[in-house]
């Protein structure tokens, strides 16, 4: 569609989008760590709690959702689950489900079946199960193709509150998830299910938890009870877990208020940092973000824009205001499609700086953009 | 809080005299009572602020039974009393001042809504010399909400 412009897609995004993670829109320099991390969580087997902290717009969750994208090339080495944070949850029952609810259930299942055969027993005798049972019934009551079955089985594992004695009976489990305690349980039998070794090669489970800067606003008690499950959840996996805990806030040290002593001592020493760009990186982040959608490669790294242009937007946008990739994103996209809507399609010269400079001569130009938190 | 008394000879040491009745009560609430008449830095006689003054226009003490012009001594007194309060009304507004900058700074650089408990512990660490409590925090952002918005119970952010 955007042929013209010798691009695949249109390489503006403002908000996270999982189809555009894809293609990578950040610094080099992130992108090469995330690929060793993904090598590093591969090739040792051990457990690892990895903290990434960003500033305001500078693509914490793109990072996170590009890293779940990389994740999907590994042949299911790596088994990625990203969930957010709950706002102002009231304990770690609530993580518990953000995490659940976005497990690959159909993929567990499989992994049931494999265990199955691997296991002369009963199911649910199985060490993996032994503190939690009513995972096994849950998961085979979701694949069981009885679709009443299934979402009573679903709402029970992610200890959705409301289910009587009779649906219960119905999925075939005796208790509910209530507790941190159940919920670690429960968590910890389907970590375990997940990374069950089948293959030549081991698996792991990624859990990518966003957000985790809302802590920061959680009773002194909520915010212990939460740490303290995902500290207890880490150390019941010394091998096939990893886990990210992403957060988003002005300075970087704060993190080290929100993170309980046991979890700060267990995170790996090198974390991820996603800190305001300078002009310099701010002009590599535009060439490679449209590289990443080049039809073909003619030479003209800055095209549909001109080189000079594109020193002139981030020249512009840095005396205002700290560059981020989303405000890059967003002038870049204002320029591009009011240039183009004024020239027209046919148009095959680079956007000039002069033009950059009319097209941001307003003031009033994003007069609402400020560093702020979404 | 502490609290002294004065007696008008509060230079002698006998004990029958230290059991009269005072001449002057000082506390911390910034005043200072003068036989019965209230004096603080901010509303005294002309001679505890200045040393030029016209007795006729004292509004608190009549010439013939003023204290100062009876015992001299207790006018230096009385003004040292009143630096002491005036300088240590000036530090807790240094200190409030400086205490609000510090809580005002941290959540807006922090950019996003916190539990008053953990900006405390920022505030604790990182400007030991005001040697904040949880609950002097809380009390600073409850009472500033022209810069600090509460957002939920105890969470506060600065717009």
């Amino acid at each position: 569609m955007y042929e013209h412009l010798n691009l695949r897609a249109w390489p503006f995004q403002i908000v996270p989008d999982p189809e555009f993670a894809a293609a990578w829109a950040g610094r080099r320099q992130t992108k090469k760590q995330l690929e060793r991390l993904l090598w590093k969580m591969q090739f040792a087997p051990k457990s690892g709690l990895h903290l990434l902290w960003a500033n305001f717009g500078m693509g914490k969750t793109h990072t996170l959702l590009h890293l779940k994208d990389l994740c999907r090339q590994t042949q299911g080495r790596v088994i990625p689950v990203y969930a957010v944070m709950p706002k102002r949850c009231r304990g770690f029952l609530e993580v518990y489900r953000a995490i659940v609810s976005e497990l690959p259930f159909g993929f567990l299942g499989e992994q049931l079946v494999r265990l199955g055969n691997a296991w002369s027993g009963i199911l649910t005798l199985h060490p993996t199960f032994s503190r939690s049972p009513g995972v096994v019934s849950a998961i085979l009551a979701m694949r069981s193709g009885d679709a009443e079955k299934a979402t009573t089985a679903r709402q029970w594992l992610i200890a959705q509150p409301g289910l009587t004695a009779r649906h219960l009976r119905s999925v075939g489990v005796t208790y509910r998830i209530r507790t941190p305690e159940d919920a670690i349980a429960a968590l910890r039998a389907l970590t375990r299910l997940a990374t069950f070794q089948s293959g030549a090669l081991p698996t792991k489970l990624l859990v990518m938890l966003d957000e985790y800067q809302r802590i920061g606003e959680l009773r002194t008690r909520m915010r212990s009870e939460v740490n303290a499950g995902l500290h207890s959840y880490y150390n019941e996996h010394p091998k096939g877990l990893e886990v990210i805990l992403s957060f988003s806030f002005g300075r970087e040290d704060n993190v080290a208020y929100l993170l309980s002593d046991e979890l700060k001592s267990r995170s790996e020493p090198q974390s991820i940092s996603l800190d305001v760009l300078s002009e310099a990186e701010a002009i590599e982040f535009i060439k490679d973000l449209l590289a990443e959608f080049r039809v073909q490669d003619d030479g003209r790294w800055a095209y549909p824009f001109s080189p000079e242009a594109i020193e002139t937007l981030v020249e512009h946008i840095a005396k205002r205001k700290a560059l981020t990739p989303r405000r890059l994103m967003l002038y870049g996209n204002h320029v591009l499609l009011e240039s183009l809507m004024a020239a027209g399609p046919e148009r095959t010269k680079g956007i000039t700086a002069q033009e950059v400079i009319e097209l941001l001569a307003d003031p009033r130009l994003g007069a609402m953009d400020v560093d702020a938190p979404e | 809080m502490w609290e002294w008394r004065m007696d008008e000879d509060w230079w002698t040491d006998t004990e029958e005299e230290q059991d009269a009745a005072p001449t002057v009560v000082s506390s911390y609430r910034e005043c200072v009572w003068i036989e019965g008449r209230r004096v603080s830095p901010y509303d005294c006689p002309q001679c505890l602020d200045t040393h030029e003054f016209n007795c006729n226009q004292c509004d608190f003490f009549a010439e013939r039974d003023c204290p100062f012009l009876r015992n001299p001594i207790l006018i230096d007194e009385i003004r040292t009393i009143l630096d002491i309060h005036r300088e240590w009304r000036a530090e807790q507004v240094r200190r409030q001042q400086a205490f609000l900058r510090a809580i005002h700074a941290e959540l807006r650089e922090h950019g996003r809504p916190l539990h008053y408990t953990v900006l405390a512990s920022m505030v604790a660490d990182r400007y030991r010399e005001l040697a904040v409590s949880e609950s002097s925090v809380r009390g600073f952002l409850a009472s500033h909400p022209e810069l600090f918005e509460r957002v939920a119970e105890g969470v506060y952010r600065s717009p």
